[in-house]
């Protein structure tokens, strides 16, 4: 018996994530569907070193989601603990001049936040807009195993997940006192997606409307300003 | 209303989003407690003065949901003032602000919101709260779109009308 996995990639890295997609094939005692690598474009990162724990996780998740009508489909993993982005938690002097020991933990926080929004994947559902049903099959992972609950809670396209990056980015642009790094964050700031951005109450953006195909991309963009504001606040000397 | 006393409980099960809302609140002078579930909400509750709870509605891991808390802290501490928040799409949202209010929350935020928001709209509520008036002296205009009643009319979102 076979089963598919749902995951959509950029047909040119395959090769580089072909081992990995092997290892999915072997898990799930099934095969990919490859024909639906085909007709898209979109980019996955998927490193040999993810057999790690998240690796564990992710495989747990995906396993859950084919024993389960496999509504997930994973647009990227996330980055990995090792990539540069991530591993490197060195935060330049000029961010943290003249600041008091609470707000430089504050900038501290929000540089760590960003780095955990990177890491968490990026996936849609074949819920949309049936949250009942989405609501039920979400408290049988939480039953089954927290840590694949909390990674698959990670999904930068939860509402709660991207809000936070733009209430960090407005905390930072306040509290950081060198002009030139203020500067740069209220014009990423400025960047966020209107999709993305704290609506009016009546009416509001309305990103819960979107097709999944435009929240893929507003996140995906949002999760660029988010690299920005990491590489404007890392000290990447050594 | 001076800020520097208010005390304000974050909940929601997103432990990186009330921690957020701490430090914004806290940089505003108001003092912040945060609870990712319901219960623990409940505990804090019983062991502290809050003047406001900033609510969410849904945690995945408990039986009881924000409403429930709501109910909670009008039977027990009626002067506590609540803003509750989703993330629901436009047609849940809706029927969530309907019953956030028959509950007697002050006021109903959709997320994705900007802190800024947030602020504005906990200032308003502590210096200004609505006054929600007595169903006799309340009526709807389906032609013009508004709700009548004091302390004026009050126009019908788009979204509200249909309902």
């Amino acid at each position: 018996m076979t089963q598919d996995v749902h995951v959509v990639c950029d047909p040119q890295s395959l090769l580089l994530t072909e081992g990995v997609c092997f290892l999915y094939m072997i898990y799930h005692n099934g095969c990919m569907n490859f024909d639906e690598l085909g007709n898209s474009h979109r980019e996955i990162e998927i490193s040999e070193n993810r057999v790690d724990e998240k690796g564990k996780i992710i495989e747990d998740l995906t396993s859950f989601s084919v024993q389960n009508d496999n509504p997930l489909y994973f647009e990227d993993f996330g980055l990995d603990d090792d990539s540069v982005l991530i591993k490197n938690t060195k935060i330049k002097k000029e961010v943290l001049e003249g600041l008091e020991k609470k707000v430089c933990l504050d900038v501290e926080n929000a540089f760590l936040h960003f780095k955990s929004f990177l890491r968490g994947p990026i996936f849609t559902d074949s819920f949309h807009q049936n949250h009942v049903l989405r609501r039920e099959w979400e408290k049988k992972i939480h039953e089954i195993d927290p840590k694949v609950y909390e990674y698959y809670q990670s999904n930068r396209l939860n509402t709660n997940r991207y809000c936070v990056v733009e209430s960090w980015l407005s905390i930072l642009e306040k509290d950081i006192i060198n002009p030139d790094i203020k500067n740069k964050l209220s014009e990423l700031k400025r960047n966020i997606p209107i999709e993305l951005k704290g609506g009016n109450k009546n009416g509001g953006p309305k990103y819960s409307e979107l097709k999944d195909s435009k929240k893929v991309k507003a996140i995906k963009e949002i999760s660029e300003i988010v690299k920005q504001a990491i590489l404007l606040l890392e000290d990447n000397s050594d | 209303m001076n800020s520097s006393v208010v005390s304000i409980l974050v909940v929601d099960d997103e432990l990186s989003f009330c921690e957020v809302l701490k430090i914004g609140l806290q940089d505003e002078g108001y003092r912040c407690n945060i609870s990712d579930g319901g219960a623990k909400a409940i505990k804090l509750l019983r062991e502290e003065k809050f003047d406001l709870v900033v609510l969410d509605i849904r945690f995945v891991s408990e039986s009881i949901d924000g409403f429930d808390v709501l109910k909670f802290i009008k039977k027990e501490y009626p002067k506590t003032k609540v803003i509750m928040m989703t993330a629901f799409s436009s047609e849940e949202g809706i029927w969530n602000e309907i019953n956030a209010k028959k509950f007697g929350a002050e006021d109903f935020i959709r997320k994705p919101f900007a802190l800024e928001m947030l602020l504005r709209d906990i200032k308003q509520v502590l210096e200004n709260p609505p006054t929600i008036p007595k169903r006799e002296e309340v009526s709807v205009s389906t032609n013009s779109a508004t709700v009548v009643g004091e302390p004026g009319p009050i126009a019908l979102i788009d979204a509200e009308h249909p309902l």
